[in-house]
């Protein structure tokens, strides 16, 4: 009965952990950053700054607009909600400041987009990393 | 630069759109060197007064009065980019809203070259809007701000609100912090509509200078803004009305003094503007004053400023705005005497004076529903005391005191 219970709890453990996976902030295994400050990434994500701090051109890339990983990563990390967003970039667009950052289908895409260009940084769950690319910030 | 090299550069810019057509035939959809957006706003709007119609700025000629209208807000505007190369990038924008003409043609609202000199500045040359005030330079796009329109007691007077001329844009973003300085000089031309003084008439606005300074902290965007011009307006009643001061300067000197506080040939006009937005995940908070100082006393001068604060809960943020105007230039005049062969031209003075951008005041609430990322849909209703300017009267009656507006509008970017 003891194992079933805790075979029962491991389960919903497992489960628990699948759906509080943290956001990985990545980039190409070549990219000589070793870590990145959440404000530096929003900068990047808002078309504030176009450069790492080492100074070589940044790339964003995002996730559609309707996962929910694109959600909690600008919930988190940019600390803004999807309402926010689809304002700002409608300010930004239309007064030709700039445009949002290249859509990839999905984290295989971002990962491999990622691990082919030391420009571009992407974000996917931590579940997801591997050895292709290289995490320069976590977020919980 | 003078107004010819400006006509010059509004020429160009009909050039590029033509290659950008051009490309649009040549470039597939996905290729990221040429993109096309666009936005727009369906919009409907009631005035429980019949007597004349609520506008949404000073080029309507006709707006909302008891039965519905779609001509105050509705708008359309779409957007090409396209990239050069890493330095050079090339923008227009074409609208179409409800104009002085009583139509919909569309105009060019932007078209400019930015050269992009260093990562913190760069340099637009074309046609721009004002962009000194808070929202001037998005005011077309409602998807991007919270109430149906912006409060017309700032915005509604802005009638000058694209220029052809250049800007700088020098940005510095140092962790949290974000600043933008944008300097502009230009030259405008534009329509204005005024049944008191004969319909539709032209305004010019020579030697436009300006600067805006924003700084954005920990979700407070801070902005200054400052422009000047000197600006000209002109219509046939006018111009009688200045004939009859000149004549009756001849046998009355005072009505010559009145000519030179009256005028609008290239008077100095400057606008001030002080702003605040906060936008957290929850609470929005966007107050403005501004306050504009017109040598001409026809063109008025006068303080506005409004707050509006919203709450969102989900896809839904309800919201509250203020919003009022305080005339500080003279509604009468006394120079002309109100008995004797002058009291004819002495009514049609005050009355001038008087119908020029008078004391308003508004309370609104409302609601925006997010229904999509790139679809929203509001609805506001607004009791508005005073505002005479806003209202076209139907006939000679006097304007009304008190109107509530309803509005209701749907708006997409894409």
């Amino acid at each position: 009965m003891w194992s079933r219970t805790l075979i029962s709890l491991s389960f919903l453990f497992f489960a628990h952990s699948v759906g509080a996976d943290g956001i990985a902030i990545i980039v190409n295994n070549d990219n000589p950053e070793k870590k990145l400050s959440g404000q530096h990434v929003g900068n990047i994500y808002l078309r504030r700054i176009n450069r790492f701090p080492h100074g070589d051109k940044a790339i964003p890339l995002d996730l559609p607009q309707d996962s929910d990983l694109y959600e909690a990563f600008y919930r988190k990390v940019i600390k803004k909600s999807p309402a926010q967003m689809s304002a700002h970039w409608a300010r930004m667009i239309f007064t030709g400041k700039g445009r949002p950052p290249k859509r990839v289908a999905n984290m295989a895409d971002m990962k491999n987009l990622v691990s082919q260009n030391e420009s571009i940084i992407g974000y996917v769950n931590e579940g997801a990393v591997d050895t292709s690319v290289k995490v320069l910030l976590h977020t919980p | 630069m003078p107004p010819n090299s400006f006509y010059l550069l509004s020429c160009k810019c009909r050039v590029i759109f033509l290659a950008l057509s051009v490309l649009s035939v040549c470039v597939s959809a996905d290729d990221s060197a040429l993109q096309f957006s666009a936005f727009g706003t369906l919009g409907v709007v009631h005035s429980d007064d019949d007597s004349a119609y609520y506008r949404a700025n000073l080029r309507q000629p006709t707006g909302a009065d008891k039965s519905w209208s779609a001509d105050v807000d509705s708008k359309v505007g779409g957007q090409a980019d396209l990239a050069i190369n890493d330095s050079w990038w090339a923008t227009i924008q074409v609208v179409s809203e409800y104009g002085a003409s009583g139509n919909y043609s569309p105009e060019i609202d932007w078209a400019y070259l930015t050269f992009v000199a260093t990562d913190n500045l760069k340099v637009r040359v074309g046609r721009l809007r004002v962009p000194t005030f808070l929202a001037s330079d998005y005011l077309n796009v409602g998807h991007a701000f919270l109430p149906v329109r912006l409060p017309i007691d700032i915005y509604g007077q802005l009638s000058l609100y694209h220029f052809d001329g250049a800007d700088l844009i020098y940005e510095l973003a140092v962790s949290d912090s974000y600043l933008l300085i944008q300097p502009i000089v230009g030259y405008s031309e534009f329509d204005l509509y005024a049944g008191a003084i004969g319909g539709k008439y032209q305004g010019k606005a020579e030697n436009i200078l300006g600067l805006r300074v924003s700084m954005e902290r920990k979700g407070v965007t801070y902005n200054f803004g400052y422009f000047q011009t000197d600006l000209t307006t002109t219509s046939t009643a006018l111009t009688d009305f200045y004939d009859s001061l000149t004549t009756a300067s001849a046998g009355f000197p005072p009505a010559g003094s009145l000519l030179v506080d009256l005028e609008t040939s290239g008077r100095k006009t400057k606008w001030l503007t002080l702003g605040l937005r906060y936008e957290g995940q929850q609470l929005l908070i966007m107050c403005e004053y501004g306050r504009r100082d017109a040598e001409s006393d026809l063109t008025g001068s006068n303080e506005s400023s409004y707050i509006l604060g919203g709450y969102r809960m989900g896809r839904w943020t309800p919201y509250l705005l203020y919003s009022e105007l305080n005339k500080t230039s003279d509604s009468s005049d006394s120079r002309l005497p109100a008995v004797g062969p002058l009291a004819p031209l002495a009514a049609v003075t005050n009355a001038l004076l008087q119908g020029n951008l008078e004391n308003s005041y508004t309370t609104g609430v409302g609601v925006r529903y997010d229904i999509a990322s790139n679809w929203s849909i509001k609805a506001q209703y607004q009791q508005i005391s005073g505002g005479g300017h806003f209202f076209e009267s139907k006939q000679a009656t006097a304007k009304p005191q008190r109107t509530g507006v309803l509005s209701a509008a749907i708006n997409f970017v894409y």
